[in-house]
């Protein structure tokens, strides 16, 4: 995965977008995405990660163009690369971008039922599907291609003729995940699909989208606060915090090697099985991201927090090969080159 | 050394459906196990198993089909008013979701008032207000944090060590904690298993620790006990428990969490169920269905628990008698099927 | 007060808060009135309004804006009385019920359908009719307040039912906190909102009956209400002898009432909302 000519499938440049809350005459702006840039690559898993609170599912409505208020987008682009050409995703029409979604990026939720129609059968939403999207003759076609979608990805066809609250939630969850991979989207975006499920049901998920994405040789960017999950799947991932991305390396820099004192904390938090031996959390809480502090976002917590941390906020910069940081002790000290 | 609660062959059955239909589904079946003073016990399982049933049987909100509860401080048998399990035998609790577990439109400190007014640990505003301190200091707040908030205005962090805090000031000899860190982050989840550890080391106090994420329950606990279906399926010291898992069930469930470690991916692929209420109503076995070493013994009966190098397990595979009647009947009826391809029917 | 400064940003609070104010007023104002209201003949009948009439004379030799304080004011207090028992009688049952459950929440739920589904409207008919003699203000409020709690008492047992399987619930519990209190205190924040909006309504709900009663002859018409005037100016056929300050008065002021309280209601209960509520009390 480390080509140093990966192509790029989607990209954002210094984006920016606050939630403006107005409640009886006090406003409040919640900075949840604050200057974010970052390349995801075509054939690549890409993790963010994260905690409550630190933008990631704004980050990732943004990436989707999901934009509605109170959410608006300050600054910045949202650039996907269709064959070849960048699109800013904002200049879009509402027909371009319909068009767009399901065919060329399509996205998973954390809830399956929001996308599956209670009252209908699931080969019914799969052909209302593939109906509104490609020209097929007859319905039969669709209830083929779906049957066979369906096989190809190890899931059982006989749940087509079933309906949403028959199946277990995992089932559920899988089969939304079919749905999304149906058109053979370039760019797979999920939010916490696998947050809220069983431990076993959630690794049958995890495999799914794994084999997706080996089968259509696609993107997918997953979204999720587990680092299990992370571990397991993903090819590169970037940590975000108080609505800026800190790191951002391969799956082996993060856990083997993290730069930034954050991530630091973070893997070392994590219990491993066989190892019993005392562990520590991140001291302090995480900033609100109304009242974010001066400069690194960080430095409160910072037992490494120096003068320019409390003052100016470090860039994104490329340490090593593959490996980005935002951290002024990280980076050296000085200003490191921007990435 | 008296056990400080001893769950014996604890029953709950739920009923569904109208007056033509009934489903019975025994949410708890033929539980038993005890939890000793100062240690952390954990209760694990996926969505369904019948842990968070029995915490409430324990609690007293809800009331057991048959079976006995008995706590070690008083030994009574099956609660009778809910009451007393609070305010007689030092049983306290803590929830999952810190900002359900306070009323949003209330402030925290209320809760701790109250809890000091009504079990009588202090007199007059002052005491209670240095009470409370000492308690909020025991989990790393205090009282000048607290006082004046609503929920809302602290962080899930924060939060789930206010309602250990509001557990902690009655004394109580056995938390009951029910998921405590799955809404927290993963970076202070650390910080609040940590303070169970403490509390158990400095106070003495035992946790029943009710959770899905064997990664902690490894970290923290002394023994543990893997629920499924409503049985406990295997039980015992955790190092043994989860690291050398004998119950098929209890290897799937170790096998199938993600490790915080890129080397370790999972390699095979694994089968899952479609339909879970079908589970329930096994004869036999309830693992049986997807089990990949079940044999014909294990969907016609129910297995026993089983002593098998310091843990009990309930599993037919471990069962001498079993053993013996399939080689009686001249090679193995063991149908050995390989991790099987998930198949329309299962 | 900060509540007040809150909702008074609210453009529909402070237009509503002020017209009510105003006519409370006017209300106030009917304990100075020269004339006393039963009394007719105290003034040249049918005049228009000017400077020692402001509102006019109407057919009955009354002074119209005098008259008017005391319809207003006697139309409030039905309306008050009516509400706030009627509220009484929706919250106990309504929280018996939701918290009870079993047996007591079949009985009182089977108590509340009925009068649900009576037709209320023939029966105060009928009542006020059978009582028109001894009708006063305060009998006519508890007729009203009698039939008025019914709906909202199914609301409150609802908001009640949900609030049982809230884990709060269970803390409060473990705190040792008894039932009664828990109620109280527990759910009393949630069950407010309610009950001020639905107050509000029913007192608009009860001013539009006292209006109804009137107009159909059933009330005692000696006492001067938004209703009883009302009736009085249609019986001596106002609007074809063109005696429109008499028409108007009752109908402008009980317009007034009716938007001001609408607004009131709505404005209190998006404050109260506990959802925006949680929203304003906390920082994050």
């Amino acid at each position: 995965m480390s080509d140093a000519v990966a192509r790029i499938a989607l990209r954002t440049e210094q984006l920016k977008a606050f939630y403006v809350l107005d409640a009886f005459g006090t406003e409040k702006v919640v900075k949840a995405v604050n200057g974010v840039d970052i390349e995801i690559r075509e054939n690549e898993l890409y993790g963010i990660a994260g905690e409550s609170g630190c933008g990631k599912t704004t980050l990732l409505k943004a990436l989707y163009s999901a934009i509605e208020p109170p959410l608006r987008l300050i600054a910045g682009k949202v650039l996907y690369v269709c064959d070849g050409e960048e699109i800013d995703i904002y200049s879009l029409s509402r027909e371009e971008k319909r068009r767009l979604r399901w065919e060329y990026v399509s996205y998973v939720p954390q809830g399956s039922m929001s996308v599956l129609n209670p009252v209908k059968r699931l080969k019914d939403t799969y052909s209302d599907f593939l109906e509104s999207h490609v020209a097929v003759k007859r319905r039969r076609d669709t209830l083929q291609i779906a049957r066979k979608h369906l096989d190809e990805l190890g899931l059982p066809p006989k749940v087509l003729d079933a309906y949403p609250h028959q199946l277990s939630g995992g089932m559920r969850q899988r089969v939304t995940i079919a749905l999304a991979a149906l058109l053979e989207p370039r760019i797979m975006i999920g939010d916490e699909p696998t947050t809220a499920l069983d431990v076993v049901v959630q690794r049958g998920v995890i495999q799914l989208l794994k084999s997706i994405q080996q089968k259509l040789k696609n993107t997918i960017v997953l979204v999720t606060h587990d680092m299990g999950v992370h571990a397991n799947m993903a090819d590169r991932i970037g940590i975000m915090y108080a609505g800026v991305m800190i790191e951002e390396g391969t799956v082996e820099r993060i856990f083997k090697e993290p730069l930034h004192p954050y991530t630091r904390y973070l893997i070392n938090s994590l219990p491993k099985f066989g190892d019993k031996t005392p562990r520590e959390s991140v001291p302090g809480n995480p900033p609100s991201l109304a009242e974010l502090p001066s400069g690194c976002p960080f430095h409160p917590r910072c037992p490494h927090a120096t003068d320019p941390c409390r003052t100016e906020m470090p860039k994104l910069a490329t340490v090593r090969p593959d490996h980005r940081v935002a951290c002024w002790k990280a980076a050296g000290g000085e200003d490191a080159r921007a990435s | 050394m008296r056990a400080l609660l001893e769950i014996r062959n604890l029953r709950k059955e739920f009923a569904f459906g109208s007056l033509l239909s009934r489903l019975r589904i025994t949410a708890v079946d033929d539980v038993s196990f005890s939890v000793m003073p100062g240690e952390i016990f954990a209760l694990a399982g996926e969505s369904g198993c019948g842990k968070t049933t029995t915490a409430k049987l324990i609690l007293g909100f809800e009331q057991a089909t048959s079976g006995s509860i008995v706590y070690g401080t008083n030994g009574s048998g099956r609660p009778r008013k809910r009451e007393q399990v609070w305010f007689t035998q030092g049983v306290q609790a803590i929830f999952q979701n810190p900002f359900e577990t306070f009323n949003p439109l209330r402030r925290v400190e209320q809760y701790f008032f109250e809890t000091v007014h009504n079990y009588r640990l202090a007199r007059g505003r002052k005491a209670a207000e240095v009470m409370i301190d000492a308690t909020l200091k025991a989990v790393g707040l205090s009282f000048r944090e607290v006082s004046g908030r609503y929920p809302s205005e602290f962080s899930g962090g924060q939060l789930q060590r206010v309602s250990i805090a509001r557990a902690l000031l009655t004394k109580p000899s056995l938390l009951l904690a029910d998921e405590p860190v799955s809404m927290v982050d993963a970076s202070l989840r650390i910080s609040i298993v940590n303070l169970f550890k403490q509390l158990r080391d400095e106070f003495g106090v035992s946790v029943i620790y009710i959770t899905h994420d064997l990664a902690t329950a490894y970290y923290v606990c002394d023994r543990i006990a893997v629920m499924f279906r409503g049985n406990i399926v295997e039980i015992g010291e955790v190092e043994n428990v989860l690291m050398s898992p004998k119950h098929p069930y209890t290897k799937l469930l170790r096998e199938s969490i993600p490790e915080a470690d890129p080397q370790k991916r999972w390699d095979r692929p694994i089968t899952l169920t479609d339909i879970e209420h079908e589970e329930y109503l096994r004869k036999g076995c309830r693992f049986a269905g997807r089990c990949p070493r079940v044999m014909a013994v294990c969907r016609e009966a129910a297995p026993r628990d089983l002593a098998v190098d310091g843990v009990l397990v309930k599993c037919f595979l471990y069962d001498e008698g079993v053993a013996v009647e399939m080689k009686q009947r001249g090679g193995s009826e063991d149908v050995r099927r390989t991790v099987p391809r998930p198949a329309a029917n299962d | 007060m900060k509540v007040l400064r809150d909702l008074l940003k609210d453009y529909r609070f402070a237009v509503s808060f002020t017209i009510l104010l105003l006519l409370l007023i006017f209300a106030l104002l009917s304990a100075f009135s020269p004339y006393d209201p039963t009394f007719w003949w105290h003034a040249v009948r049918d005049l228009r309004p000017s400077w020692t009439h402001f509102l006019g004379t109407n057919s009955k030799g009354q002074d119209i804006f005098w008259e008017a304080t005391f319809a207003v004011r006697n139309s409030l207090i039905i309306s008050v009385i009516a509400g706030t028992v009627s509220r009484v009688i929706a919250v106990l049952v309504g929280m018996i019920a939701g918290h009870r459950g079993g047996r007591t929440d079949r009985v009182l739920m089977f108590v509340t359908d009925s009068f649900l589904v009576m037709p209320l409207f023939l029966i105060i008919v009928l009542l006020a009719m059978l009582v028109r003699e001894r009708m006063n203000l305060v009998n006519l409020g508890l007729l009203l307040a009698f039939f008025g709690w019914a709906w909202d008492a199914r609301v409150i047992r609802s908001q009640i039912l949900s609030l049982r399987e809230r884990e709060f619930t269970r803390t409060a519990a473990l705190s040792g906190t008894k039932t009664l209190r828990l109620v109280m205190k527990e759910y009393m924040p949630f069950a407010t909102p309610l009950v001020f909006s639905t107050l509000i309504n029913n007192m608009a709900w009860a001013i539009g009956m006292e209006i109804t009663l009137a107009i159909l002859g059933l009330s005692n018409m000696d006492v001067p209400t938004l209703g009883t005037t009302l009736q009085w100016a249609i019986s001596y056929q106002a609007l074809l002898l063109g005696l429109w300050w008499w028409l108007l008065t009752p109908i402008v002021l009980a317009v007034l009432l009716f938007v001001a309280l609408y607004w009131l209601s709505v404005s209190i209960s998006e404050y109260l909302d506990p959802r925006t509520r949680t929203q304003r009390v906390g920082g994050r």
